[in-house]
């Protein structure tokens, strides 16, 4: 009788055991062991597997719905996010590149986390808005990508070279945990946190750019008052109606410095302000020409660079 | 008797032979510096050659021209130094590239230490002599290699009946007119091409032209462009000697001065005269006038392919000149040899190398910056959009200045010369703060303070 009850206590155990092992594993590696291809279907697609994807995009702010086990259109939306993310075609399936790209990015993100700060260097920020990443360089390298939110097609993030200016914490709502503003003329544009970190790899802003609130959290530290800010991507050619003068500050400043830079007479930097830079970059181009170096945007240099 | 007159004749005959060989061979050696001496430079001697078991380590420097991208002139200078130092194994090339703004000086204070390179090319400079150190280059050219070159390029190089520089290429400066406004009945374009035109005659034909609300002539600049281009239609385009002595006078300043005031009241160009040449690109283009002027190398090829794309026939012409010329800058090579002199042979090298240089150069300038090359030879390979009547304008080498365009003796004080004392008396005249009169006197007072204290 003893034998009996010890017999069945180790059975117990060995079933509680593997009980447990049973309902680990799934945690543990269901979504990236399994082999089946994730996606929109009709019957939608169900099971554990789908039901891990959903926690891990949740987790990471792209699924907002009920953990359903069941792939909806939600679902699809929220992996299209995560491909915009990971920078993979942007299909809503979630298959094996995704798989290996996700786990990729998670532990270079765990090892991101660990390292104490970047090293002593000329920081800068780069922020793509096509990949919708943020990119902290130091001396030109790459020390940490982070994925962002950037302005909607209608409210563009303003592409240019700017600088912090402005740096504060707490600004809560919409804003997150984190601020750092950036000296762009024309608004108020900033890098910040969000309290909708599903939007974050979207174009979803009123132009500033979002992060999620652990990102700008670590990175706010880092980030010293004047640091340059690079927003890179396509800039619509506007005309500039009027000459420009030194001192002016607008996107037709911005415009003209763009193409004083194609045209190979370096405005220094791309921040719409008509400094001494821009001057002697128009100084350049008119003594090139045989036109008078006055360093003024006139007539003749707007015609000269195509924005008159 | 007999036989020791005929022992003393035989020693005689003995001493005078060894007198003879002894003189043979001294003048032998010595003959570099007699012909050296004959020829006034002591350190040259052409007829040396170089030897193929000795090394010759030259210093080339190079400021390379005004470009927004000088990454593949650069290149294709390497090119073709590494062609030349393949062909010449025993010849080492250390290029140094200067920068813009630091050029002259960097050459200045080399001069002033006696350690300049052996070769020096500035791709916009005109100044063609740099003091004592340069070494005449002209001497080492056959009568034949010289005739490469056309006289009037030639004449721009001559300091004191010697050509000391290499000339490589020319700069025009021409004038782009609108075929369909420009119908002026007094000058006819065969007639200006073969004679060219004076001040005058262009005065006459830019009001026969004027219409309402075309302009007969546009200038691309009143600034010291301009000026420069109006010193080079009377036929002097510098302002001091190579000796630092002022060239012009008061009388022909004034004529200058007279000129610019006919030009500003005359109807057919804009007014105020101080921003005449506030939109002249767009008069131009937008057909509001007939002619514009000086264009140069750059703004030529790009003048005349908006034209065209806006639906403008275009034409070159030469600038107004008094003497017959066409508004030709030359650019050269100038060889240098340092304080301590490392002989005859290195400078032959030199030479050597400069006289491989000058025509690759002349083709590199050429592609780039759209220069006319200064060798008849080269003429032909002329790679530009313009038609073959303004192409015969724009490279019209036979026409070039009969003197260079310097503004100074020293290479580093030069510009600023021209930018410290020229240009402010020029812009205040053009303003209307100074009379004929007070310009003429006032530039002459500051080259004078200049040329003793410094600009």
């Amino acid at each position: 009788m003893k034998h009996l009850w010890l017999s069945l206590l180790l059975c117990a155990i060995v079933f509680t055991s593997l009980t447990a092992q049973v309902q680990a594993a799934p945690l543990q590696c269901n979504c990236l062991e399994d082999n089946r291809d994730l996606q929109l279907t009709a019957p939608a697609q169900t099971g554990p597997d789908v039901e891990e994807l959903q926690t891990i995009l949740k987790e990471l702010g792209y699924y907002e719905g009920e953990i359903s086990g069941i792939f909806d259109e939600a679902t699809q939306l929220a992996v299209e996010r995560l491909q915009a993310w990971l920078r993979l075609p942007v299909n809503g399936v979630f298959g094996a590149q995704e798989k290996e790209a996700l786990t990729i990015s998670l532990a270079h993100e765990s090892i991101g986390t660990a390292s104490p700060g970047p090293p002593p260097g000329e920081l800068r920020i780069e922020i793509d808005t096509e990949k919708k990443t943020l990119t902290l360089l130091v001396d030109d390298q790459v020390f940490k990508v982070y994925p962002c939110a950037v302005g909607k097609p209608s409210t563009k993030s303003p592409v240019g070279e700017w600088r912090i200016i402005q740096k504060s914490t707490n600004w809560g709502g919409g804003f997150g945990t984190r601020w750092l503003g950036l000296n762009v003329p024309w608004g108020i544009y900033g890098i910040h946190g969000t309290n909708k970190p599903n939007s974050i790899g979207t174009a979803a802003s009123a132009g500033c750019i979002r992060m999620h609130n652990r990102d700008v959290e670590e990175m706010y530290p880092w980030i010293p008052v004047g640091t340059r800010v690079s927003i890179i991507g396509p800039f619509p050619r506007i005309p500039v109606n009027s000459p420009l003068r030194v001192g002016q500050s607008s996107k037709e400043v911005q415009m003209l410095q763009l193409v004083l830079r194609e045209a190979g007479f370096n405005p220094g930097y791309t921040d719409g302000r008509y400094g001494p830079d821009t001057a002697a970059a128009v100084s350049r181009l008119q003594a090139f020409y045989g036109l008078r170096p006055t360093g003024q945007a006139d007539n003749n240099v707007l015609v000269l660079l195509g924005l008159h | 008797m007999r036989s020791r007159n005929r022992r003393q004749t035989r020693a005689r005959l003995v001493f005078i032979l060894i007198f003879l060989g002894l003189l043979l061979y001294g003048g032998v050696q010595i003959f570099p510096y007699c012909y050296a001496i004959l020829k006034g430079q002591y350190y040259i001697n052409p007829r040396v050659q170089t030897r193929s078991d000795e090394v010759y380590q030259l210093e080339l420097w190079v400021k390379l021209p005004s470009l927004p991208n000088q990454a593949p002139v650069r290149e294709k200078l390497e090119q073709i130094i590494s062609s030349f130092t393949a062909a010449h194994p025993n010849f080492q090339v250390n290029t140094t590239y200067l920068p813009e703004v630091q050029a002259m000086e960097r050459l200045q204070l080399a001069l002033e230490k006696g350690t300049p390179p052996d070769l020096f090319f500035h791709a916009d400079s005109s100044q063609t002599y740099y003091g004592d150190l340069q070494i005449p280059l002209e001497i080492y050219l056959t009568k034949e290699e010289k005739l490469a070159w056309p006289e009037g390029v030639w004449k721009q190089a001559i300091i004191d009946k010697q050509v000391y520089a290499l000339p490589v290429a020319l700069y025009p400066r021409i004038m782009l007119v609108n075929s369909e406004l420009w119908q002026p009945t007094t000058c006819s374009h065969s007639d200006v091409l073969a004679n060219g035109w004076t001040w005058e005659q262009f005065l006459q034909c830019i009001a026969e032209v004027k219409q309402e609300k075309v302009y007969g002539f546009v200038p691309t600049s009143v600034g010291d462009a301009f000026f420069a281009g109006m010193l080079a239609a009377w036929g002097e385009p510098k302002l001091l000697h190579h000796d630092g002595e002022p060239t012009w006078s008061a009388e022909q300043l004034l004529q200058l001065a007279e000129a610019w005031l006919q030009l500003s009241q005359n109807p057919a160009v804009p007014s105020p005269p101080a921003q005449m040449d506030r939109d002249c690109l767009a008069l131009f283009l937008n057909k509001r006038a007939a002619a514009i002027g000086p264009v140069n190398h750059h703004l030529a090829k790009w003048l005349w392919e908006k034209s065209l794309q806006v639906g403008i026939t275009p034409s070159i012409w030469p600038l107004p000149n008094q003497t017959g010329h066409s508004d030709l800058r030359g650019i050269y090579l100038v060889a240098f040899r340092q304080a301590d002199y490392k002989g005859h042979r290195h400078t032959k090298a030199t030479a050597q190398l400069a006289h491989y240089l000058a025509p690759e150069l002349a083709l590199l300038l050429q592609e780039f910056a759209y220069a006319v090359p200064a060798q008849l030879s080269l003429l032909d390979r002329l790679d530009l959009p313009y038609t073959a009547e303004s192409l015969a304008v724009y490279a019209d080498v036979a026409k070039a200045l009969p003197t260079s365009y310097s503004y100074g003796p020293e290479p580093g004080m030069a510009e600023k010369h021209w930018q410290h004392t020229i240009a402010p008396a020029w812009d205040r005249f053009v303003q209307g703060e100074w009379t004929a009169q007070e310009f003429a006197e006032g530039i002459l007072l500051d080259l004078a303070r200049a040329t003793i204290a410094g600009p």
